[in-house]
């Protein structure tokens, strides 16, 4: 997985976890520059990000020092920092699911402080408008179709997942200006809020450049120490220290060099593999903003660079970008053999073309399911369930219908006195199946119910399922709701026609 | 003088790591119904339920682990993830002849030895086997990789043999090895710490363990074994307020000791009504947890009803249930207390007579 997982530090608390990095223009402004960077894999969906720690986005101006066997990135200039810092929970005037809310802020290079409070989609502006930021959960925008062991191709391995994203729009002339060169290097990275000689702190939790560096380079090679921890302390933009050069070097030749041998053929004579090693020491994210950055320009620019050309594209990285088979490929063939596609095509949510760029969260769907054994026959039950107007629930005071055919919509008064709206969504005779959602009503959205009636040795089973998502009632409240529905309703059934044994 | 480590380890804030843990959970089990063969979810549910029981004590995690095991013993028996998985919920359990059973089957199927040996480890350890042996392996474990997970269970086993020195730097090593910002690891070090001195040494020191207990709290405002004991320190100091506004805090956890302290805090303010209130929330939810896992809570039900539950001799019944699971030196002590307190002669002599043979220790 592109960043995800990659050390004991990060798993400990996952919020400090980079999984991936982005860097791409605007599609609809190429004058504006997006950067996102992702942490916090599995995040569920009610993820927070750490107090405790910072989250930076660094930029620096990079140039091409070398080509072909000599190949090198090189890094000047001042680091250009995007610090994001979040605070504790505080109650919120929002009602809702959640009674607090995490705000944060967002330091510029300009030292500007842009507040910002997590998950709000609008963002927050500079005050010259110039930069936009956003925090808060989102889909995560990462799929991986390989399992390493045997280069099986399988479907998207982080279905459903998400993730925590920061998020940065930035006008590239105000920041970036082009006449120094268009031309950088970018990294994210998690370190300690609070440093200094009294704090037990490493320096860096974390940082992530290109897709991968850590876990599908620098983890594969079998029975080897976990350098990834080790790697991830270590200082973007700067030389490693002459102790540790070497083994890193030796990890990544290593690591290339079975990666090269999985096709049963090399690819790559030993200077490429040389020269692949060299630029992979320098890890960031390479873009140039004077040209087109797309789906497919992903490493083209160090690509090019390791060929001795002159690179076409913008490099950088997209929220869509087959990352992993284009790196895989790569790394075995040089781009020299079949396209390695693996069976993930796409991330469980396409990126936006609007800020915040990441498609809002994944939410799961739960599930109340019940059923019972009458001693009827299928069509006289089904005669009176799969009536979308018929009062066969105690619970039902009254029901009104509106419309007809699928579509139509009931009005329910229940005993109680609450009134909740249903419309038909489809009605299956044949199947004596018959679905509907709830429109209001019940503190729950999507609330899909189905009815099902299946013949069984005694008589039939009536089916009773309903999939929603709470919403403005915890878990516990809106489950006993439709339990209680489900459970007395049915009952009533049985009283009726009688229960199987 | 109290011994203090400055500074603590930086942890994310209790609130937002409880937030994102109980967040990630949730989609674990997710996973887990939607994509059961995604690598890693088994663990990932293993450890957050496990935290959930043993930080913020929300016993029904328990119930779901049990559920977990289950379905993983009926739909793949023959994989060595399922009968480890199951192993260690069985442990979990206090169920331990079934957690060995489950082990043994989990390393001929070619489960990963050093998973195995860990949880064969705890088993000892808290089935107070081999301690001598245990300890040496648990030595080794630290060597190896000096981290919170490994070095705890050492400073608890050295407590447990009485090297309370030795425990105590070995909880301060845990504490300033802390990696990353959990503020688990840093909150267990820390809760240990006062469990030793509150609890175990020979003479408690009430205020090394409050401070270290508010520590504990401080990192995790959930932790409900921290929270419990610190309040029991404030209610022995008569500071009702601070007493109350700590159980207060973990009232929902599931955890009846927090009824049962709160019945003693309102005794201790006159307000008999509420206290016997409290008793009978205390007794009934110790009473479906007995119902559920009766040998994970055998011992802390029993010296609930040997205090405020006061029904001795169902103390007798669950001490001498927990001493059949584990002849460890506490539950003999804990039954043979039992024993007094029902006056049955004869249990007490007999108890007195099988400590002495297996511990060596007496009672007086």
């Amino acid at each position: 997985m592109s960043d995800h997982i990659d050390g004991p530090r990060t798993t400990a608390d996952p919020t400090i976890d980079l999984t991936d990095l982005f860097a791409f223009t605007k599609p609809a402004d190429p004058t504006r520059l997006v950067l996102i960077a992702d942490v916090f894999p599995f995040a569920g969906e009610t993820g927070v990000f750490s107090n405790a720690a910072n989250y930076s986005i660094i930029v620096r101006r990079v140039k091409v020092a070398g080509l072909g066997i000599n190949a090198k990135f090189e890094s000047y200039g001042d680091q250009i920092r995007f610090n994001f810092q979040f605070d504790t929970l505080k109650p919120t005037e929002l009602s809702g699911v959640n009674p607090k809310s995490q705000s944060g802020s967002c330091t510029l290079p300009t030292g500007e402080v842009v507040p910002l409070v997590v998950g709000d989609e609008q963002g927050s502006y500079s005050k010259d408008r110039s930069i936009r930021v956003f925090a808060g959960v989102r889909s995560d925008p990462f799929y991986i179709g390989w399992l390493l062991n045997n280069m099986k191709s399988v479907p998207n391995y982080l279905q459903d997942d998400n993730v925590m994203g920061l998020v940065v729009e930035l006008n590239i002339d105000q920041f970036l200006p082009l006449s120094q060169g268009s031309v950088f290097g970018v990294v994210a990275e998690t370190s300690p809020r609070k440093r200094g000689p009294e704090s037990l702190a490493v320096p860096r939790y974390d940082w992530v450049g290109r897709p991968e560096q850590t876990n599908f380079i620098m983890n594969v090679v079998p029975d080897s120490v976990d350098l990834r921890d080790l790697w991830n302390q270590q200082t973007p933009f700067q030389s490693l220290p002459p102790e540790l050069a070497p083994l890193f070097q030796k990890r990544l030749r290593d690591s290339f060099e079975l990666w090269d041998k999985r096709d049963g053929e090399v690819n790559w004579d030993p200077a490429a593999l040389n020269a692949h090693i060299n630029v992979r020491l320098d890890d960031f994210l390479v873009f140039d903003v004077s040209k087109p950055i797309t789906n497919d320009s992903l490493l083209e620019i160090e690509k090019s660079t390791i060929a001795g050309k002159p690179y076409t594209t913008g490099g950088g990285r997209t929220i869509d970008a087959n990352s992993i088979d284009i790196l895989v490929t790569y790394l075995i063939n040089r781009d020299q053999g079949k396209f390695y596609q693996s069976m993930a095509t796409q991330a469980t949510q396409p990126g936006l073309t609007t800020f915040p760029y990441l498609a809002p969260p994944n939410k799961k769907m739960l599930q109340v399911s019940h059923q019972v054994e009458l001693l009827a026959k299928p069509a006289q039950v089904w005669s009176l369930v799969g009536q979308f107007d018929s009062a066969w629930s105690p619970l039902i005071a009254s029901i009104r219908v509106t419309g007809s055919g699928v579509g139509q919509l009931r009005e329910i008064e229940t005993v109680d006195g609450k009134t909740i709206v249903e419309r038909l969504e489809s009605l299956d005779a044949m199947k004596q199946t018959l679905t509907y959602s709830m429109v209001s009503g019940i503190p729950a959205k999507p609330y899909n119910g189905k009815i099902q009636v299946v013949p069984s040795d005694s008589g039939c089973l009536v089916i009773w399922t309903v999939d929603y998502r709470p919403s403005g009632q915890g878990e516990l409240i809106v489950r006993l709701i439709i339990q209680s529905l489900l459970e007395r309703s049915l009952k009533a059934l049985q009283e009726k026609f009688g229960q199987a044994k | 003088m109290i011994e203090v480590l400055e500074p603590l380890p930086e942890a994310t804030d209790g609130e937002l790591f409880t937030l994102n843990l109980r967040s990630s959970l949730a989609h674990q089990w997710f996973l887990f119904q939607n994509y059961p063969e995604r690598a890693g979810v088994l663990d990932s549910l293993l450890d957050g339920e496990s935290n959930l029981a043993q930080f913020f004590g929300d016993y029904t995690a328990l119930d779901r682990l049990e559920g977990l095991a289950n379905t993983l013993l009926h739909a793949h028996s023959g994989l060595a993830s399922s009968q480890l998985l199951a192993a260690r919920v069985s442990a979990a359990r206090h169920l331990f002849l079934q957690a060995k059973q489950q082990l043994s089957r989990a390393e001929v199927l070619g489960a990963n030895p050093q998973e195995v040996l860990r949880l064969q480890l705890s088993i000892q350890q808290a089935l107070g086997v081999d301690l001598e042996k245990v300890l040496a392996q648990r030595e080794t474990q630290v060597k190896q990789n000096q981290t919170a997970e490994n070095l705890i269970p050492l400073g608890a086993l050295l407590a447990d043999l009485g090297r309370y020195e030795a425990a105590q730097e070995v909880y301060l090593e845990a504490l300033s090895s802390s990696v990353g910002l959990s503020p688990l690891g840093p909150a267990w070090a820390c809760f240990q710490l006062g469990y030793l001195w509150g609890e175990l040494q020979a003479e408690p020191d009430l205020e090394q363990a409050a401070y270290w207990y508010e520590h504990a709290v401080n990192y995790l405002p959930g932790y409900t074994h921290a929270a419990v004991h610190l309040a029991e320190i404030h209610l022995e100091k008569s500071e009702y307020s601070d007493a109350h506004r700590l159980l207060l805090s973990v009232l929902q956890s599931g955890d009846p000791e927090v009824r049962w302290r709160l019945s003693e805090l309102w005794a201790a303010q006159g307000d008999q009504t509420a206290a016997t209130a409290e008793i009978e929330i205390a007794t009934a939810m110790y009473e479906d947890l007995l119902s559920r896992h009766e040998l994970a809570f055998a011992d802390h039900a029993a010296e609930f009803y040997l205090g405020g539950g006061l029904n001795p001799e169902r103390a007798l019944q669950l001490s001498l249930n927990n001493l059949n699971n584990r002849a460890t030196k506490r539950a003999y002590a804990l039954a043979h207390e039992a024993a007094q307190a029902t006056g049955q002669q004869e249990v007490v002599a007999k108890l007195s007579r099988d400590a002495m043979a297996k511990w060596g220790v007496g009672y007086d």
